[in-house]
């Protein structure tokens, strides 16, 4: 049970082409169904695991298969063969901003995007300080509409509320570029401190650096498999000799 | 406490939506029932002023079917596209892709309520009688329609998660069906060899029992049976649909 993240051999694919009326009648007339029914495949044989604890980096090219590991993980995605145990709550950092209206101001939005993620109202009254603090946003710029915002600071609202908020899995992706350098270090800290607290950390990345600083042990994509997996020195090692 | 915090994700989504729409103003409150005036203007041209349609105080009968017709056509258009529209929400976020149909049923329901007024002052107006029971009927009729669409758009948006283009249809259908339901023209005009078509169709019910309410002060109860039978059912399919695609969703969508 101390694996928080478990994949056995976990093959997934898409279908090639999104079915309209059309498609599906033709589909039905066509008896060799070619085309319309063939998949292709974005992961082959995943077998891995993440203990409490760790901080796991998932290393690979575009299009190596990261983003659909971190929504089988995250659970938007099913598996079509294999298995996957998650046992703990998932706190998404997977896009600074869905979820957010323009129209809205900043305030409203903290009030909206908590109550996406599960989080009643009055329990969002007792964070708001805290959140607001985190952001650095003054207080009139908090309560203006965020189409207004950079978007930088609609990065630093995202990341933000995300700190008020209770997992015990961290899963980010290709978020960690956001904000001035400053905060950026901030958001380090955060992460940081999240792992000394014995908070578990999934992050795909293409940024090496925040990578190697993160993260303790990882794993190498390549075409949908795992081409490397261990600690995180031998991993980028391995990542940097064959790009 | 699971409850508690879906019923505010509701209400957050609908304030979200109304204030985007109308920016709080007072011509938004015009705005929210100028589409459904205009419409019944036009209606009351073609049907009463050209084609002579012989039916007292014509004005408040098209209303009473138009407004809550607007709901339903409103509610459906937009929940069928809810969870495309939604998709990167549902890929990064915790949300339950059902509560985006709530907030849509809900969302034009605002509106629905809104209209009310406007509809007593025309029924006081061209001189018909006001009832007290509206205060009990009027709640639960539509508790009743929200029931009554809520499952139709969790079974609509469900589709058009595999079926992508169930969405540009529904549009289609809600014209013709606005036209198989007696809302510009009342039911007895219709041939007997075409009742049949009537029978079936959930939202000549639910018309009917506006219009009993309205005019006459009382609910139609075999109306009102059959629509809880009829949601009962939708509500049994939808929840097979949806339990069966919306994990297809981040695939397809």
């Amino acid at each position: 049970m101390s694996n928080l993240i478990q994949f056995n051999s976990v093959h997934k694919s898409y279908p090639n082409i999104s079915m309209g009326i059309k498609e599906a009648l033709i589909s039905i007339y066509n008896r060799e169904k070619k085309n319309y029914h063939e998949t292709h495949p974005t992961l082959e044989n995943i077998t891995f695991s993440v203990e409490k604890g760790q901080s796991f980096g998932l290393v690979g090219h575009n299009g190596a298969g990261k983003s659909t590991l971190i929504s089988l993980i995250f659970g938007t995605l099913k598996p079509d063969q294999g298995d996957i145990a998650i046992n703990g709550s998932i706190l998404p950092l997977l896009s600074l901003g869905s979820g957010f209206h323009p129209e809205l101001t900043g305030k409203e939005n903290i009030f909206l995007f908590n109550s996406i993620q599960g989080v009643s109202i009055s329990e969002t009254k007792e964070k708001y300080d805290s959140i607001c603090a985190f952001s650095e946003l003054g207080a009139d710029v908090i309560n203006k509409p965020i189409r207004s915002y950079s978007s930088g600071m609609v990065a630093r609202l995202g990341f933000s509320i995300v700190t008020a908020l209770q997992g015990d899995i961290i899963l980010i992706d290709e978020i960690l570029g956001v904000g001035d350098h400053n905060f950026q270090k901030k958001c380090r800290r955060f992460l940081e401190e999240f792992k000394q607290n014995n908070g578990t950390l999934v992050i795909a990345s293409h940024d090496d650096n925040s990578i190697k600083d993160l993260c303790d042990h990882g794993l190498v994509l390549k075409n949908g498999q795992v081409e490397y997996t261990g600690n995180i020195t031998d991993v980028m090692k391995f990542y940097e000799h064959n790009r | 406490m699971k409850n508690l915090a879906h019923f505010e994700l509701i209400y957050l989504l609908v304030s979200r939506d109304l204030k985007v729409r109308y920016k709080n103003s007072f011509f938004g409150y015009i705005w929210a029932i100028a589409n459904p005036l205009a419409f019944a203007v036009i209606y009351y041209f073609a049907f009463k002023v050209i084609l002579r349609i012989e039916l007292e105080n014509y004005s408040s009968y098209l209303l009473i079917g138009l407004f809550p017709w607007m709901w339903v056509s409103n509610s459906l258009i937009v929940t069928s596209a809810a969870f495309r529209e939604n998709i990167s929400l549902i890929r990064t976020t915790k949300i339950k892709p059902y509560l985006l149909v709530f907030s849509g049923v809900m969302n034009e329901m605002v509106h629905f309520l809104f209209a009310i007024p406007v509809l007593i002052l025309v029924i006081l107006y061209s001189d018909q009688s006001l009832y007290l029971s509206w205060l009990w009927q009027l709640p639960v009729v539509i508790a009743l329609q929200a029931i009554l669409l809520i499952p139709l758009g969790i079974i609509l948006s469900s589709f058009n998660i595999v079926l992508r283009d169930i969405e540009y249809l529904v549009g289609i259908t809600m014209t013709m069906l606005f036209f198989l339901t007696p809302i510009v023209y009342p039911i007895n005009l219709v041939p007997d060899s075409y009742q049949a078509i009537y029978h079936v169709n959930p939202f000549v019910y639910l018309i009917d029992i506006w219009h009993k309410v309205f005019l006459n002060g009382y609910i139609p109860m075999l109306s009102m049976i059959y629509l809880l039978i009829f949601s009962f059912m939708t509500s049994i399919i939808s929840y097979g649909l949806y339990s069966k695609n919306i994990h297809k969703a981040a695939n397809y969508l």
